[in-house]
């Protein structure tokens, strides 16, 4: 009878730890975009559409690159170790991790160059670093899952019957790179341009 | 990446869908560079270019949560 019972007991466990296993993710990146929103929210409602003249665009249209290039290497590792391929999954896992550190160094770059372009302390320079610092942050933690899943992946852990650990950090990546797609819109392109002072 | 208890058959079969999972991200990596690079060109030619940037964040947002983030597969507990 006790035996029986165990035996119940793992396959609902088999069946259905998966399952809340997903939707807790799903629950977490959900009130992770809330956040994300606010801050959204904030810069127009405190700032409206306008942005400072000299903002580099460009760095921030090659920091965007680079976030999609690191979500199709983090993509990649995922479904390489969901087919067993745990060489492609290395490499991509890898390639990812290098992808993440030249965004966060990047960003480190506009933030630097935030402080002689334009003013931290005027009304957009401080919705700037808030949304920028709030997703650079998320950029390292992210990194650091990630890096985490690489260490374990290679020691063996994982593989096509369990990558859930490889599937929630890639997922959580792939919302880093969601949350950017309307940060950068939100912050380099939207508006007109104002001169400085007046932000 | 040959599992020993599948049989050939089987093997060919997850060969068949692991490529093709690698094209439709390098597909969805693609459209997601040509809609950044729009946009980008977008906002420089446009005066006042709010409203036309809405569009492709959902566009762009729409094509991580479904290719890479398997929003869809939610429907049958998230599997993918």
């Amino acid at each position: 009878m006790a035996l029986a019972l165990e035996g119940a007991h793992m396959r609902a466990e088999a069946t259905f730890r998966p399952k809340a296993n997903r939707i807790g993710i799903w629950l977490f990146i959900l009130s992770e975009s809330f956040l994300f929103a606010a801050f959204i929210a904030g810069r127009y409602i405190t700032a409206g559409t306008g942005r400072p003249e000299h903002l580099n665009q460009t760095l921030a249209l090659i920091l965007t690159m680079v976030l999609l290039v690191s979500s199709i290497s983090a993509y990649t590792a995922e479904t390489a170790i969901a087919h067993d391929d745990r060489r492609m999954f290395t490499w991509a896992m890898v390639a990812t991790l290098v992808f993440a550190a030249v965004f966060f160094g990047g960003v480190m770059m506009e933030w630097n160059e935030m402080l002689t372009d334009f003013r931290p302390d005027t009304i957009y320079g401080t919705n700037f670093m808030m949304l920028i610092g709030l997703h650079a942050f998320h950029v390292l933690t992210g990194g650091i899952a990630l890096a985490f899943a690489l260490y374990q992946g290679r020691k063996g852990h994982f593989g096509s019957h369990n990558y859930w650990f490889v599937e929630a950090t890639v997922k959580y990546w792939h919302f880093v790179d969601l949350a950017w797609v309307v940060i950068y819109p939100t912050l380099y392109l939207v508006g007109q341009p104002f001169a400085e002072g007046h932000g | 990446m040959s599992d020993p208890r599948t049989t050939p058959a089987e093997q060919a079969e997850m060969r068949r869908r692991y490529s093709m999972a690698m094209k439709k991200g390098v597909a969805a990596a693609l459209a997601l560079a040509v809609f950044s690079i729009a946009e980008y060109i977008l906002s420089n030619e446009i005066d006042n270019p709010t409203w036309y940037m809405v569009p492709f964040m959902f566009l762009k947002g729409w094509v991580i949560l479904d290719m890479f983030m398997h929003v869809r597969a939610l429907k049958h507990g998230g599997s993918h």
